[in-house]
């Protein structure tokens, strides 16, 4: 019997190779490769690309989608998705703008109570679909059309602006020669990295995405689980929606369209998989850096802006093409290492 | 046709660890289970067995805390427990090996050990010491031949997936082991293994549950062995006392008994 086990057990330098080259760490290796590579050709051809106002630039833009790319690499890692962030974002930035200008409170109250309307749309959201067992898919579709809809009724599409120093200062006062903002994602991307990779909510997180019920039967509390994420996107997408409110010094209801797709398809990118179970916060990360800088550098390189969408579909593609391939390549491995433990089975009992 | 010895002996000498009483559970029209009592003594092995359909898998997901019954109870220690959560029967020492597994196939075979119960200090999975544990583990239990704890659930064999499952089961179930067909979906040699682990397990006094389809695997290991038929309980008798023809009378009702 234990004799057999041996033949059965797979060796352990296969193993060590296994772990090494274990599938997010490829993903992320190759992004980090791949970024350093474009960021090298495109400031080769134009320096311009890699002057530090640029770069500067570039994380400026991609600060406030980064916020809410934490939230949705932590849904997808649960096997869930949310649609609704542009809404969230928008109505959070309206009623923050509307508090501002209507009601001659503390600016305080304005931010707060913009942060609290996308935390009470995620709650929504997360009770909707973990406790009533609505579709998320249609759910945060319609979470996202109620909620533009809300902030585009409620100001019948005038912007409110004119808002006090203090709030302002949040999207525009500079701290380290950045928005000060990009410091608060980049201190928000740390702990939810953190939160993901290292502690027990987050892997009970990867555990729903990989197996609900198989979860659930392991004692995992998986409904608590989702109504925490979805109210923790609604929240994000409320403080990216009220700074970006700050930053533009107006709160338009036309402020975000496709905000949504585009953490979903920086995080698929850096390695999330649609069906749960799969994806990190760096991964996601480099993806959305990448896609950012696919927008940037075409104007450096002569590019047309209006091809940017092609290409950054074209790189979506060439993401989601990579998963099946490694999936395969890793099937191949495992048929043939089931193999070959099976023939030096059979030659040890004859 | 022979008499089968129907064993009453038992609920008079001691308290039932588990309990089952009158249940009955419906899926909408259908009835899975029509008061079905069972008892489980501590230290035994008990086999149930059964056609498909008879209704086992319901019964011990019930006890498992995974569905909850529509009439009848379950008592722990003589106390009536109502399990809404699998959660609650962990809790309480009472662990299931699912037909199913209830393995997460994209992570490793020691996350998968601690599943819910990651050992963690600030919320921080120490995965030091979690990674020696389940070594620990695996090592006692060297009837399962699980050896890499690192490799993903998904990149194993139907055998090894259960040995991890198994191995699961034994560390959390240490009052009660439920194992619902565990030699299923294995070899001759791996249920061999699994066997030999159900006899080196009723030595530690703790009380198992067996399902199985194999009666020969039921007559190996088992003390008692009650039978379902259609949702009830057709009898429970001693191993030793019965022969496999008589159980296989009962399991398809060719036999009139008790």
């Amino acid at each position: 019997m234990t004799n057999a086990g041996h033949t059965v057990a797979i060796p352990l330098p296969r193993v060590l190779l296994g772990v090494g080259i274990s599938f997010l760490r490829r993903r992320t290796a190759a992004l980090v490769l791949f970024n350093a590579a474009f960021i090298v050709a495109v400031g080769a051809y134009n320096p311009n690309f890699v002057a530090p106002d640029n770069l500067r630039v570039i994380a400026e833009n991609m600060a406030l989608e980064a916020i809410v790319m934490v939230g949705a690499v932590f849904l997808l890692a649960a096997g869930r998705f949310d649609l609704s962030v542009d809404g969230s974002a928008t109505l959070s930035g309206v009623a923050a703008g509307l508090i501002l200008t209507n009601t001659g409170l503390p600016w305080i109250v304005g931010l707060v109570g913009g942060f609290v309307v996308g935390l009470a749309i995620g709650l929504g959201n997360g009770i909707l679909i973990e406790v009533v067992g609505m579709d998320p898919l249609m759910t945060t579709l319609g979470a996202w059309w109620l909620t533009v809809g809300i902030a585009l009724g409620s100001t019948q599409g005038y912007a409110p602006s004119g808002f006090p120093d203090g709030f302002s200062a949040l999207g525009q006062a500079r701290t380290g020669g950045m928005l000060v903002f990009v410091w608060y994602a980049v201190a928000g991307v740390a702990l939810g990295a953190a939160l993901l990779a290292f502690t027990r909510f987050g892997w009970q997180v990867y555990a729903t995405g990989g197996d609900r019920e198989a979860s659930r039967l392991n004692g995992v509390k998986i409904v608590r689980i989702g109504i925490v994420l979805y109210a923790a996107s609604g929240l994000l997408a409320g403080v990216a929606g009220t700074i970006f409110a700050a930053r533009l010094g107006t709160a338009t209801s036309q402020a975000f369209d496709g905000l949504a797709l585009n953490v979903i398809a920086a995080a698929v990118i850096g390695g999330a998989a649609l069906g749960g179970g799969r994806g990190s916060v760096l991964g996601a990360l480099l993806g959305l850096l990448l896609l950012n800088m696919l927008g940037n550098a075409a104007i450096y390189v002569g590019v047309s802006p209006y091809w940017q969408k092609a290409i950054s579909g074209t790189v979506l593609l060439i993401a989601v093409a990579a998963d099946i391939a490694g999936r395969r390549r890793r099937t191949h491995r495992m048929t043939q290492r089931l193999r070959v433990a099976g023939e030096t089975e059979e030659v040890r009992t004859t | 046709m022979a008499r089968v010895a129907l064993d009453h002996s038992a609920s008079v000498s001691a308290t039932p660890i588990i309990d089952v009483r009158g249940i009955r559970k419906l899926y909408g029209h259908v009835e899975a289970l029509r008061g079905v009592d069972l008892q489980l003594m501590p230290g035994e092995v008990h086999a149930v067995v059964g056609d498909n359909g008879a209704g086992k898998s319901t019964l011990v997901k019930i006890i498992a805390g995974a569905i909850q019954p529509t009439e009848g109870e379950v008592r722990l220690d003589g106390r009536t427990v109502r399990f809404t959560e699998p959660r609650e029967a962990l809790e309480a020492g009472i662990s299931t090996v699912y037909q199913g597994l209830a393995l997460v196939g994209c992570r490793s075979i020691a996350a998968n050990l601690f599943l819910g119960r990651e050992p963690s200090r600030y919320g921080f999975v120490r995965s030091r010491e979690m990674n020696a544990k389940a070594q620990e583990m695996l090592t006692e239990l060297r009837q399962l031949n699980i050896t890499d704890i690192h490799a993903e659930v998904e990149d194993l064999s139907g055998g090894q997936r259960q040995a991890v499952a198994i191995a699961r089961g034994v560390r959390l179930g240490q009052r009660v082991l439920i194992l619902d067909e565990p030699t299923a979906a294995l070899g001759v040699r791996e249920a061999a293994g699994v066997l030999e682990l159900i006899r080196a397990l009723r030595g530690s006094h703790r009380t198992m549950l067996l399902i199985s389809h194999n009666l020969q695997h039921v007559f190996d290991v088992s003390d008692r062995i009650t039978v379902l038929r259609a949702g009830q309980r057709v009898g429970t008798i001693k191993r030793d006392q019965a022969t496999q023809d008589q159980v296989v009378s009962m399991i398809t009702g060719s036999a009139g008994t008790a």
